[in-house]
């Protein structure tokens, strides 16, 4: 049984949205954490630059304060990297989806929607931003969770699987390149007690935290952190994970539903992963992480296109 | 029948209730049902009211208004009480409609291709060559089964007699069957002991229905043909409908951007694996936006060199192109005679008594009691321009009185039917509120009636307009075991 282009491009795009949506609720919760501390900073400028959204941003807030910036990225439905657009535009795919997916995953994803349109401006005020963040986590989660208890195993699912877990690598970069910009804000030296606790709220931000502390008791270095980050095969936010399962995924489209990866599919995954082998086995710094953040979302990207043009039907 | 109960002080005004009227059989066929309504609270309807709509909202059951750029989602409303047909009400119905869409398809046969009927005098050759409706492109097409309407809604009404008349049929893309199965199914859910040992028949198998039907009109040297659904896309009113029939039929909701037809004439969709065939096309857009090599040049919305393959017989399209021509309101008046000259028969559902404005004494008619009558444009759908003679003021009726005279053929005028009521929760209260029926007729080698079909109900105090873009809302149909 085949799947229409369109719809392979929909539910990878589900995907996406979805994890997307869940990734700008953790970034923004750990600004928010790092704005409560007395030492960090209260630059919210950095997520703006983190998107590469500059541009959109100064054409409609005059200035990046806390509540411009949750605005643009919470609420406002009009930024297409917001959580607003991002649950819409999965909404929208799941409509056109509506008979190849799951009705929980519909009405759920129904309800959700109508929950982040009710968002006001009183739920990102900072003091409140925890809690709207985690209400945006839940649902992401329980959407997610829904897909794989009743998703059908056949080319949607692993279409999904794919956009998810794209999706899931490029905003880990984002996460960490984020991380990297604020410390060097607060000019601190990374390694310094400060530093370790911001590190504390990344990985938790990213839940991480325990697992990192059980494997890795007597090494909490920002570099250690970074590499669990980055490499880590059994975390399942890291980057090679998340790559591991776009590779697996792709393997299975083959193998289990007829299709032919062509040749440019394995060139741009062959590329991301050599790009994450660059990673240092010492000191990891700030340059290095976030040329390699740049780098690394420039892979992915080329590798969504070469799919999208091999699958969805993409003009080249 | 005596009621009870919550039901206590309801009274149908004199017009024929679904649910407390008819003879002793109908009464005794009603009454478990009449009774547990009896036993049920305000409160409790009220309450489990609630819940349903809200669940229509969650499971997006919502058709989609666009205003000032921004997107509305609206439900259509939702009665709890259940509208009943008897088994004996049902035959009628059943056999009424399969005879109408037998038809249909043989005047569209003959339209397409002998014209006998015009020639033999029985409908005027105007009626079908000036309607805008006819589609030249289809004569001489041999369809399978000389098989037109595969889905056809045939619009009743029963007044005040208790008979049930034809008020219209429609015969390109009825819509509202996703909601009589919808409806059963939160029926279902919300009020299980409404169903306890009654014997209700059956709406879920519609999709499977339809799926083999639309198997039937493939091309015959396909073994195991594929059948897509052609939509407009999300952005369309009727959307959920096309997401629910393709969902119960197994099948790809396309669009029109989804598929091509090569210069074999084959049509084909785009697949992850490239281009895969396509036989059979349930269609839900309209004739003229198609194929744009054909009909309007400016469809983005249809699938260039379609009309090729489907001429050529390599893609069955349901309903046929150019049915349009069949169900029309001036070719409505004349439904009785082309039942008689193709089948010998007679109606078995009356039409309302129509006159044609477009033959003089019909139009003297309407004048004359143009208080009285119902006027209605021919070529519109929806309710739009109807005019209700004695509900109409003045100032409405002197201008309908004036469009009649410049464009007399624009319009029929039927007298008022007393539409028949069922009790409806409304404000808190339970009260009479006018009801029309929309069964649905399938037919591939043979017709098949969805047994129920979508009851419509005007939620507006005294209304007889039932249409969804009026305020009409709907009901759960029920049609008894025999």
């Amino acid at each position: 049984m085949t799947m229409l282009a369109r719809f392979a491009d929909s539910v990878f795009w589900l995907g996406r949205y979805v994890e997307r949506a869940e990734n700008l609720a953790r970034i923004l919760d750990v600004h928010g954490a790092f704005v409560r501390d007395p030492r960090g900073t209260s630059d919210w400028s950095v997520i703006v630059d983190l998107n590469s959204d500059a541009e959109r941003f100064d054409k409609e807030y005059d200035r990046p304060t806390a509540s411009n910036v949750l605005q643009f990225y919470v609420l406002d439905a009009a930024n297409p990297n917001s959580i607003a657009a991002c649950i819409r535009g999965a909404r929208e795919n799941a409509r056109t989806l509506r008979h190849v997916i799951s009705t929980e995953m519909w009405t759920h994803l129904n309800v959700f929607h109508a929950g982040v349109k009710d968002l006001k401006r009183k739920d990102v005020r900072i003091d409140s931003l925890t809690r709207t963040c985690n209400f945006i986590k839940d649902e992401c989660q329980r959407q997610t969770g829904i897909s794989l208890g009743t998703l059908y195993r056949d080319e949607a699912w692993r279409f999904w699987q794919i956009g998810r877990h794209l999706e899931r690598a490029d905003q880990t970069t984002r996460l960490l390149d984020m991380k990297y910009r604020q410390v060097a804000l607060v000019e601190e030296q990374p390694g310094s007690p400060v530093d370790i606790s911001q590190w504390n709220v990344l990985l938790r931000s990213a839940a991480g935290y325990y697992a990192f502390r059980r494997t890795r008791a007597s090494r909490m270095t920002p570099s250690e952190t970074a590499r669990f980050m980055l490499l880590d095969h059994s975390f399942p936010r890291s980057i090679a994970y998340s790559v591991a399962k776009v590779e697996q995924e792709l393997r299975d489209l083959v193998r289990f539903n007829g299709l032919d990866l062509g040749e440019e599919i394995p060139v741009k995954l062959a590329a991301a992963k050599a790009t994450l082998e660059t990673c240092p086995a010492d000191r990891v710094d700030a340059d290095w992480l976030q040329h390699f953040a740049d780098d690394m979302q420039i892979k992915i990207a080329d590798l969504a296109l070469a799919i999208g043009k091999r699958f969805f039907g993409y003009e080249d | 029948m005596t009621l009870k109960g919550v039901l206590s002080g309801y009274d149908p005004d004199g017009f024929f209730c679904e649910i407390a009227s008819g003879d002793a059989a109908r009464h005794a066929a009603l009454a478990p049902l009449v009774k547990r309504l009896g036993q049920m609270s305000l409160r409790t309807l009220e309450k489990r009211a609630k819940a349903v709509e809200q669940e229509l909202y969650n499971l997006g059951i919502t058709f989609t208004l666009y205003q000032n750029g921004s997107s509305i989602d609206r439900i259509l409303p939702f009665d709890v009480i259940p509208r009943v047909l008897s088994a004996q009400d049902w035959d009628k119905i059943e056999r009424g409609s399969i005879q109408r869409v037998t038809a249909l398809n043989a005047f569209l046969h003959d339209v397409y291709n002998d014209r006998k009927v015009i020639k033999d005098g029985v409908v005027p050759a105007d009626l079908v060559e000036k309607n805008e409706n006819y589609r030249k492109q289809m004569k001489g097409v041999e369809l399978r089964h000389r098989n037109y309407v595969q889905v056809a809604g045939v619009d009743v009404v029963r007044g005040a007699d208790g008979e049930f008349y034809v008020l219209e049929d429609n015969a390109r893309t009825p819509s509202g069957v996703s909601y009589v199965v919808e409806n059963r199914q939160l029926l279902r859910r919300t009020f299980p002991e409404f169903f306890d040992g009654i014997d209700v028949r059956p709406v879920l198998d519609y999709g499977i229905r339809l799926h083999d039907a639309l198997v039937e009109i493939a091309p015959e040297s396909v073994m195991d043909p594929t059948v897509v659904l052609l939509s407009p896309g999300a952005f369309n009113s009727a959307y959920f409908e096309h997401v629910f029939l393709a969902r119960e039929m197994g099948v790809p909701l396309v669009q029109g951007e989804d598929l091509f037809v090569d210069e074999d004439d084959e049509v084909f969709m785009k697949t992850t694996m490239g281009p895969k065939p396509v036989h059979a096309i349930y269609r839900r857009i309209n004739d003229d936006f198609l194929d744009p090599e054909v009909f309007r040049k400016d469809s983005m919305l249809g699938v260039p060199g379609l009309m090729r393959a489907y001429r050529k017989g390599t893609v069955a399209i349901a309903n046929a192109v150019g049915t349009g021509v069949a169900d029309d309101k001036a070719i409505y008046a004349y439904m009785p005679r082309i039942i008689k000259y193709y089948l010998d028969e007679d109606p078995i559902l009356p039409n309302v008594q129509t006159n044609l404005c477009r033959e003089k004494e019909g139009l003297k008619y309407t004048l004359d009691h143009l208080e009285e009558l119902v006027v209605k444009p021919v070529g519109e759908a929806g309710g739009y321009g109807v005019v209700i003679g004695p509900r109409a003021s003045k100032k409405e009726l002197d201008k309908v009185r004036a469009q009649l005279k410049e464009d007399p053929k624009n319009y029929i005028s039927q007298p008022m039917i007393s539409l028949s009521v069922c009790p409806t929760l409304v404000d808190g209260a339970i009260d009479h509120r006018h009801v029309d029926l929309r069964p649905f007729v399938v037919t591939g080698r043979k017709s098949w009636v969805l047994p129920g079909g979508l009851s419509r109900v005007a939620l507006t105090k005294g209304s007889l307009v039932v249409n969804s873009s009026q305020g009409g809302g709907s009901k759960d149909t029920w049609v008894l075991g025999g």
